[in-house]
């Protein structure tokens, strides 16, 4: 089932003589269960693809088609709705609220829209990311690979159709690298969870079912490494 | 300048915009705190000024001292003028045109005295001889007495005597011309003859009432002449007035003889010298108050923006650190920030502190003087100590705010620098809020009041902020609202300009005509009233009224002060009180309105008090009766229905002792109520009350009309005594609003500040919760939220405490006056509006800015 649809995708920034072409003319589609690592050099467009695809950039053209809906098409406030719902966002930073506890970062997106997360699914998920025993902690008094399984936690809490990681171990050590990547791996078959990884981790890539390479702004490779 | 401060220097050139805002910050302090200092050394020129404009420049009056005595005070040290005055008498003014002013006063002044007093030569010159005397222009003008520079007058001077009075009794200037029923009732006895030349015209002096009977001439008092210990007043200026010259001059006079005393109080309480210990008391607790609070606001102001910039600058100052920059090093860098922000903002800020002052002058000085008529400018007046206790104010200011931040900075270490540590510290307690709250306003609410939590030292800065705009806005609210009622109170229900008594009561229906079309009259009213009784039932009688209405046969009774009001006048009062105009007029069925809640003065205590002077409800009736004196009896008569109860007194009708009720009826009723009682109508006195936008000028046209039809009546005009009081009154509420607007500023600023900085700190987060799907609608509930919640803990703190505040200060004035404590809701109200929009408008301009900015762009940012 095709989960994920991108058409003639580009993306310029700035104007003129000091234009850049960070996109150029991308497409591609992705099927459900997918587990995609996005590969290439700094610079190259793989953060900018991976923000068009989670909704919080815009493309100077093309169309993102997302379970058949027109992303860019919907306006700002349907577009929020849209991301906490069908999009998770893991950061290299994690990105969490400090003020938050652990529960509340993970359930953010359910809080946000005004529902409650299903107990026995929650209860799974915790123990899942090894957070059982630091559900009422504030983010600072985790490590670094606690927090970031909390970040993943918070981007797979409403089932999106779409999980996206931007370097999800660039700020861990190998240990805390291997735990992040076997989670991710974990998630993705047990769920059958489309997985979208931005990477310069050769294992992580060699986890993934398809790797993409881009540079300069175009996919030149795109190969299908297990099915 | 070394390296750390050459790195403190860059930083600020680089953080332009948080400089602006840090040197703004200082230079409205400093313009607060010049201009407080400066507005009150203005006012205290203005008032001293104008004192001097109306009652002359001096500071002690010894009375009745002879040649001798004056030798001595001459001699004294403490000396530096003597001015001699005497009165010398009355004499009768031929041809004088003005029925109530028939008469010349004569006073006699040295040279001291024509260049000290306030005298203003209009032609001619002033006497130098005792057979020489300047005139008064009134007596041209008003008088209508065709005299000129160069005539001579020969003329006997005696004193007033009362006539048909049982002891001796003499009349000064401030007893207008004594008359009864049409008659004059006094006379002036025969003392001296005296021959003057009039050698030249004055301006009517301000001292002279202007329903005194004699019109002010002047002459020369020749001290060699004097010497056969004849007496005259000695009033002397001082080289240095300060608190021990009450002391001196007791001592003095005791010394010589002298057996009256008096200062120039007034002249000297604006120079600062104040005798009484109580009002000295008030007086510096109230400056004390004032400056406490300026330092308050301004401290919290400027340290407020030294610790945002601190923060912002503890990456760097954290990097000094770790290449061995020591403690020291770091917290001078912070004291060196403050020294040039010091150096940049205070003489900015004195300038514009007195720039204000001086446009607020210029703008308010036609006002004053339009309004007020008050003669004396207002200047703007700098004196060189204000401006350096200006100037060590702000550096103590700037000192005492850079100091917890030049502490902290000191101890910023690398490590926790480099990691940004403001949110390790955070601990699940601190941001701990209720499930209620999530509850109530789902989880933008709680985000909200999280946020707040989490830091504590800003959060407790603007809620500190926000309360003392609170209590200062409603003190001072409260302060200016008291200040009028004490005035009011004081006033004795004085609410007219003019008041004329017509003691021929058949004369009354065409002088009342005449006069009221006269033009400069604003409101007119005829009130003819005469005293009755009011025998009552002893539970109508409050207790601590009970001695003073009971009689002698051990019944009780109100003395019943009846006014009858002209159906025009009436009309508006009884809209006022809400009682049926038709209804008061109706003769079939008397009715009035009684005025039940009284101010007076309380000898005893010495204190003002406003009470409640009968218990009765607005449908019993009233018992009325009168005193028969012929046939020695109470005579009863028909008993009036209350109509309305209140505590308002129409123009004219005075607050009297709280014995007497005062009753308001309509000329039909009273005709009712007296038919068949003739001898009571021979008590009725009549009186023409009327406020004027010129009161001066219509004086002198119903003088005129009186001149005209040669009619006989007493005209007062209290306006001036009225006015002074508005003076005041108006001073203070410029000086107190003035205040009130420069603390708000300084509050505003700091709110902006914090509030912005806190949100610019958060962008990250902003971003980060919009990335996760937070829809714009509920980022602007989580703003909102934040703001009310700001707003609710301000108020929470600030009510109490302003009310604590302004109960406090009722009860230190209150030792003047005695009425009951209530609360300024509309200004409760306002201050509630005002609060939430502050903060909202803050929060909603710096939201917006983040608003904005691309998600992308700020979680690229760079972490640290």
């Amino acid at each position: 089932m095709e989960i994920l649809r991108v058409e003639n995708l580009s993306k310029i920034y700035g104007k003129g003589e000091t234009a850049v072409k960070a996109l150029d003319n991308v497409s591609f589609t992705v099927q459900k269960g997918e587990f995609i690592a996005v590969v290439g050099p700094s610079g190259s467009g793989k953060s900018t693809l991976l923000h068009i695809l989670g909704g919080v950039d815009r493309p100077t053209s093309g169309k993102v088609y997302i379970e058949d809906t027109d992303i860019y098409s919907l306006d700002e406030t349907r577009l929020a709705i849209f991301r906490r719902r069908q999009i998770g966002l893991i950061y290299q930073f994690y990105n969490l609220i400090p003020v938050l506890n652990v529960k509340e970062n993970i359930t953010l997106p359910l809080l946000l829209d005004g529902r409650q997360p299903d107990k026995s699914q929650l209860d799974e998920l915790v123990s899942t990311l090894g957070l059982s025993d630091r559900l009422d902690y504030l983010p600072n008094q985790l490590s670094g690979g606690q927090q970031q399984r909390v970040s993943i936690g918070r981007a797979i809490i409403s089932n999106p159709a779409l999980m996206l990681a931007d370097e999800p171990t660039g700020n861990l050590d190998s240990k805390n690298s291997s735990e992040i990547i076997g989670l991710l791996r974990l998630l993705n078959q047990k769920r059958k969870q489309t997985l979208i990884v931005i990477t310069h981790d050769e294992r992580i890539a060699l986890q993934a079912d398809r790797i993409m390479t881009i540079e300069d702004g175009r996919i030149t490779r795109d190969e299908v490494i297990r099915s | 300048m070394n390296i750390v401060n050459k790195l403190t220097w860059r930083q600020l050139m680089l953080n332009k915009k948080r400089t602006l805002v840090t040197v703004i910050g200082t230079i409205i302090s400093v313009a607060m705190i010049t201009a407080v200092s400066s507005l009150g050394l203005s006012f205290l020129d203005m008032l001293r000024r104008q004192v001097i404009a109306e009652s002359g420049e001096w500071h002690v009056l010894y009375k009745n001292v002879t040649m001798d005595q004056v030798e001595a005070i001459r001699k004294d040290e403490e000396t530096q003028t003597v001015i001699l005055s005497r009165d010398v008498g009355y004499a009768l003014l031929e041809g004088s045109r003005n029925p109530n002013k028939p008469y010349l006063f004569i006073r006699e002044y040295n040279e001291a005295g024509f260049e000290k007093f306030p005298v203003h030569l209009l032609e001619g010159r002033f006497p130098a001889a005792s057979d020489e005397m300047v005139i008064s222009r009134a007596i041209l003008d008003n008088g209508k007495v065709d005299l000129k520079i160069g005539d001579t007058l020969t003329l006997d001077i005696g004193r007033r005597e009362l006539i048909g009075a049982q002891e001796r009794t003499y009349l000064e200037q401030n007893a207008s011309l004594a008359r009864y029923g049409g008659e004059v009732k006094e006379h002036l006895t025969r003392e001296s003859v005296r021959t003057f030349t009039i050698v030249g015209i004055i301006g009517r002096p301000e001292w002279e009432p202007t329903w005194a009977p004699g019109y002010t001439v002047l002459t020369f008092l020749d001290e060699d002449a004097m010497a056969n210990g004849a007496a005259a007043n000695a009033s002397v200026i001082l080289k240095n007035p300060d608190g021990r010259l009450f002391e001196h001059a007791r001592a003095l006079a005791k010394s010589q003889g002298i057996s009256e005393v008096s200062f120039h109080h007034e002249l000297l309480r604006y120079s600062g010298v104040i005798e009484d210990d109580e009002a000295r008391g008030l007086l510096f607790n109230l400056s004390a108050i004032v400056m406490t609070i300026i330092i308050i606001g301004s401290v919290s102001l400027i340290y407020n923006a030294f610790a945002i910039s601190v923060s912002e600058r503890s990456k760097y100052l954290g990097m000094l650190s770790s290449v061995g920059a020591t403690k020291k090093q770091k917290r001078n860098s912070v004291f060196f920030e403050g020294a040039v922000i010091g150096s940049v903002s205070i003489p900015v800020g004195i300038l514009a502190g007195l720039a204000g002052i001086g446009l607020t002058f210029a703008f308010i000085n036609p006002v004053i003087k339009d309004m007020l008529g008050i003669s004396a400018d207002l200047f703007l007046v700098v004196s060189p100590l204000s401006l350096l206790a200006a100037v060590a104010i702000s550096v103590l200011t700037i000192f005492i705010s850079t100091w917890v931040p030049a502490r902290r900075a000191s101890n910023i270490s690398a490590i926790e620098a480099i990691r940004q540590t403001q949110d390790y510290k955070l601990t699940r307690k601190a941001v701990k809020t209720w499930g209620l709250t999530r509850m109530l306003f789902g989880i933008e609410g709680d985000l909200g009041l999280k946020n707040l939590k989490r830091n504590r030292t800003k959060y407790k800065a603007t809620v500190f902020s926000l309360v003392i705009s609170i209590v200062l806005f409603l003190v001072i609210a409260k302060f200016t609202s008291e200040l009028k009622k004490a005035v009011v109170m004081t006033q004795a229900g004085i609410n007219f300009d003019i008041v004329i008594n017509i003691d021929d009561a058949s004369k009354a229906e065409l002088i009342a005509e005449d006069i009221g079309s006269l033009e400069h009259i604003k409101d007119f009213s005829r009130i003819d009233s005469l005293y009755l009784m009011s025998p009552v039932e002893k539970e109508k009688v409050p207790d601590f009224l009970k001695s003073r209405v009971q009689d002698a046969s051990g019944a009780y009774a109100y003395d019943a002060y009846i006014n009858v009001l002209d159906d025009a006048s009436l009309k508006t009062f009884a809209e006022e009180v809400g009682a049926d105009f038709n209804k008061l007029k109706d003769p079939s069925r008397l009715s009035g309105i009684v005025i039940d809640v009284v101010t007076y003065k309380d000898m005893e205590k010495d204190k003002y008090v406003e009470a409640r002077v009968i218990n009765t409800r607005v449908g019993e009736k009233l018992n009325l009766a009168y005193y028969d004196s012929e046939s020695d009896s109470q005579v009863q008569l028909e008993s009036l229905e209350i109509a309305a109860l209140t505590d308002k007194v129409p123009m004219g009708v005075l607050n009297l002792d709280p014995g007497t009720l005062s009753v308001i009826i309509s000329k039909d009723v009273y005709d009712r109520l007296v038919q068949g009682y003739d001898r009571i109508s021979e008590h009725v006195d009549v009186s023409l009350y009327m406020t004027s936008d010129d009161p001066l000028r219509l004086q002198e046209a119903v003088e005129e009309y009186m001149i005209n039809t040669e009619t006989g009546f007493s005209v007062y005009n209290v306006y001036l005594n009225r006015q002074k009081q508005e003076q005041l009154l108006l001073l203070m509420s410029v000086f107190t609003y003035g205040f009130m607007i420069l603390i708000t500023a300084i509050c505003i600023a700091n709110i902006l500040n914090t509030i912005s900085t806190s949100i610019a700190l958060r962008k990250r987060e902003f971003a980060m919760l919009k990335s996760v799907g937070m829809t714009p609608k509920s980022f602007n509930r989580m703003i909102y939220f934040e703001s009310i919640f700001y707003g609710i803990k301000a108020l929470l703190i600030g009510l109490p405490v302003s009310f604590a505040v302004m109960y406090l200060m009722f009860n230190v004035l209150g030792g003047m006056f005695d009425y009951a404590f209530t609360v300024p809701w509309a200004s409760v109200a306002v201050v509630i509006v005002s609060v939430f929009l502050i903060v909202g408008v803050a929060m909603l301009y710096s939201s917006a800015k983040v608003k904005k900015e691309n998600i992308i762009d700020v979680l690229k940012q760079e972490i640290i």
